[in-house]
């Protein structure tokens, strides 16, 4: 380090040494650039740490280059260039370059001084310029010294490689998310969002084998949601397998639970089509250079096929209240089953009511109803209906019926649904779990008890004398032995 | 030439037919043992109406414990069942109580057992339902003993109505009439030894053994496991119907006689149960019991 060379420059000085200095319409001295020497790359974290918190790095990007320098003495510094501009984008930079053990310089070329402080406004000039083949020479109030640039810095891999600390706050946070996923669990997550009715778009990425015994490409989904309900948080951030993301700037997220020590919004270095995920715990960042094409998660919902193409009519005039309609549909539903009054079997099935008829109690048959339709045999009963086998339903509606565990969309209320149907009201109605409706008139329901016994097959009359007769007792009348009680009374002949 | 067209049809029509109908049973003339062999070569009880509704109550009768819809007509065997216990009842006649009618009556009844010695046990359960079918009601045969007391004496009238000038004024001469239901195995008087009658009861039981064990909890003659019962309840078939039978009889009943049976029968060892039928219809009447009052509301 050598002495001090440096002057202050007094008001109204316009002859300054320092080659590519000069003064700016405040009459600061101002080089054409600017330079910030820090001492050690946690320094520089720290500067770009707290100047993005208030301040975009966009304005500084296209010029900024960072160096790791060495001086003469075999110190490894680092330096920071980038335009001045004014003495206002100096001033911030030597704040805040003061704050974190910095030493903010001005120059051109290869000679930078000191930038101005509260002891020389207008900035200082040097007043023997060091002869060097030095890339950089600094004339600095308590030293002046050459430095020689080892090597860049690049920005982005810097902001890469800091790992980021430890915040849980930052999963609580609503908003997007960013979700990596292993493949086995892939398909189920998907699976899951689309029922739970979460937007978002999916793509698969493959990394290379992480190392020469793998021969297959790492591969993963990264899932892009826009928001999720706030129950989902457990899942998508503590189920192992699934990792989750806070997206902070474009084309860079930091995994959830963890913050990036510098604000990477005010460093639009990522982008490009890639992905950056940066991991907490050590873990090495994910890093995407082209992202694939991301799709729709209604492109993995279950898809089904008409049986026949309808085509809509053309040229049919509607109202305009026939505009809004939309199909009824009927969905699964994961309600509790209450009033499971009724019950539809099948034709195929109807053998299988045959055979439980003979062990379904007295009150379940008595109180049954039952119709019998070419599609099968409908059964009411108010006092419940599990005793009978089929597919149960509840009545929504007097006389309007949906598939238990069932619910109908749109959600209406059920006087708006029976009313959509329009039924009469002489018929009940059930709207089966593939949303056709049935309508069967009331009148048609007869008593359990008087479809399933069959006709006896003998005379009703005789019957009924036989019923009788089983339980008349039997009275021995004394009969008269007559005057030869023993005629025709013969054993069996010897032998015979 | 006994007629035994004649006395087969005065057989079904007084015995056979108010067995399985109910009704009056009037036993017919004495038959005797070679008669009532020869009763079922080739006879058949069926075109009458009487012969139908019989039929139909057998099949109403059994269906009480097996689902079958047909049952054959009579057999040999069951006309001869049915010709002796003809001759048993004809033989507690109070007619023969006289001292130079008793010994008939002695003969009547051990044509009668020699009978039943002939006759064979059902050899498949089928045989066995259809027995039990005819005979299923032979220990509800009662007579009615009606005693008629007045202000000067009384009278009483075994099997037959009093007469009508003895119940006449019944204010007057104070009438008091007294109906008795006489079960066949406690007649009285008779001019047999009841132990005889109640033997050839039992032998008659005996033959039938599905009926047998569906009495089983009767006073007279007492239930004891013979080869016939132990052979029915042997099969998976006929414990099945045998238990089903029992069923209906009071259950604390059922298990005293079956206990009381199946120790008796391990007492007397020999020939005793060596297929262990008896102790294993036992047991399942136990599980089958214990089941059924546990599932009773």
């Amino acid at each position: 380090m050598g002495e001090a060379l440096l002057e202050r420059i007094a008001l109204h000085q316009t002859r300054l040494n320092t080659p590519g200095l000069g003064l700016d319409s405040k009459g600061v001295a101002l080089g054409a650039k600017g330079l910030l020497l820090l001492p050690s790359v946690d320094r520089l974290v720290a500067l770009l740490a707290a100047y993005t918190r208030e301040r975009s790095l966009e304005d500084l990007l296209p010029a900024l280059a960072i160096h790791l320098a060495h001086s003469k003495l075999g110190t490894r510094e680092v330096v920071v260039e980038f335009p001045a501009e004014s003495s206002d984008r100096m001033d911030r930079m030597a704040d805040v370059a003061r704050l974190v053990g910095g030493f903010a310089f001005t120059g051109t070329s290869r000679h930078f001084v000191q930038y101005r402080d509260a002891a020389a406004p207008f900035g200082y000039d040097a007043t023997d310029l060091l002869s060097t083949d030095a890339q950089l020479a600094l004339y600095h109030g308590r030293f002046s010294q050459t430095y020689d640039l080892e090597r860049p810095i690049d920005l982005r891999s810097l902001l890469i490689r800091i790992m980021p600390r430890l915040e849980p706050g930052t999963r609580s946070l609503a908003g997007p998310r960013i979700v990596v996923v292993e493949p086995g669990l892939g398909g189920t997550l998907v699976s899951y969002l689309l029922r739970s009715g979460v937007d978002g778009v999916v793509c698969m990425v493959e990394w290379p084998p992480a190392n020469a015994f793998d021969d297959a490409p790492v591969r993963r989904w990264i899932l892009r949601l826009p928001s999720f309900p706030p129950r989902m948080g457990s899942l998508l951030h503590e189920t192992p397998g699934l990792t989750s993301f806070v997206p902070t700037a474009t084309g860079v997220a930091v995994e959830a639970g963890y913050r990036h020590p510098i604000e990477l919004q005010a460093c639009p270095v990522f982008g490009g089509g890639g992905l950056v995920l940066l991991r907490g715990g050590g873990a090495e960042p994910w890093v995407v250079d082209h992202l694939p094409m991301l799709a729709p998660l209604r492109a993995f919902a279950r898809v089904g096929f008409a049986t026949t193409p309808g085509e809509p009519p053309v040229g049919a005039s509607v109202g305009g209240g026939e505009i809004l309609r939309v199909p009824l549909r009927v969905v699964a539903s994961g309600r509790p089953w209450r009033n499971v009054t009724a019950t539809w079997i099948a034709s195929e099935q109807l053998p299988l009511l045959r055979r439980l008829a003979y062990a379904l109690p007295h009150e379940i048959v008595t109180r049954a109803l039952v119709a019998i339709t070419p599609r099968g045999a409908f059964l009411r009963s108010p006092a419940g209906i599990e005793g009978f086998p089929g597919v149960f339903y509840v009545e929504v509606h007097p006389d309007l019926f949906v598939p238990a565990g069932h619910d109908v969309t749109p959600s209406v209320s059920s006087e708006a649904l029976a009313k959509a149907v329009g039924a009469p009201a002489t018929h009940v109605t059930f709207i089966g779990p593939d949303s056709r409706v049935v309508a069967i008139e009331r009148t048609a329901f007869a008593p359990l008890e008087a479809a399933l016994v069959e006709a006896a097959p003998w005379d009703a009359l005789v019957a009924e004398q036989i019923a009788a007769a089983l339980d008349e007792p039997i009275e021995l009348k004394v009969t008269t032995i007559g005057l030869l009680p023993m005629r025709g009374v013969e054993p069996i002949p010897e032998g015979g | 030439m006994t007629d035994l067209g004649a006395v087969a049809e005065r057989l079904f029509e007084g015995v056979m037919a108010p067995l399985v109908l109910g009704g009056p049973l009037r036993p017919c003339h004495a038959i005797g043992e070679r008669a009532a062999l020869s009763l079922g070569e080739k006879r058949s009880s069926s075109g009458t109406d009487l012969a139908a509704r019989v039929e139909v109550a057998r099949v109403r009768a059994v269906r009480r414990i097996v689902p079958i819809d047909n049952l054959p007509g009579p057999s040999a065997a069951d006309w001869a069942l049915a010709a002796a216990l003809n001759d048993v009842l004809q033989a507690t006649n109070p007619g023969f109580c006289t001292a130079l009618r008793r010994p008939l009556a002695r003969r009547i009844l051990r044509l009668a057992c020699a009978t039943i010695e002939r006759v064979p046990p059902p050899r498949t359960v089928g045989e066995a339902v259809a027995r039990h079918s005819w005979l299923a009601r032979l220990m509800e045969v009662a007579r009615t003993d009606t005693t008629v007391s007045w202000w000067t004496g009384s009278r009483t009238f075994f099997g037959v109505d009093a007469p009508g000038r003895l119940t006449a004024w019944p204010g007057l001469r104070r009438v008091r009439v007294t109906r008795t239901a006489v079960p066949v195995a406690s007649l009285q008087p008779v001019a047999v030894e009841s132990a005889a009658v109640e033997a050839a009861l039992a032998g008659i039981l005996a033959r039938t053994p599905l009926t047998d064990v569906a009495t089983c909890t009767r006073e007279a003659p007492r239930f004891v496991w013979t080869t016939w019962t132990l052979g029915l309840v042997s099969s998976r078939g006929g414990q099945t119907l045998a238990l089903r039978a029992v069923a209906r009889l009071e259950p604390s009943e059922v298990a005293q006689t079956l206990e009381r049976a199946t120790r008796e029968l391990r007492e007397r060892g020999g020939a005793g149960d060596p297929g262990g039928a008896a102790s294993a219809m036992l047991e399942e009447w136990r599980v089958r019991s214990a089941t059924r009052a546990r599932t009773r509301p």
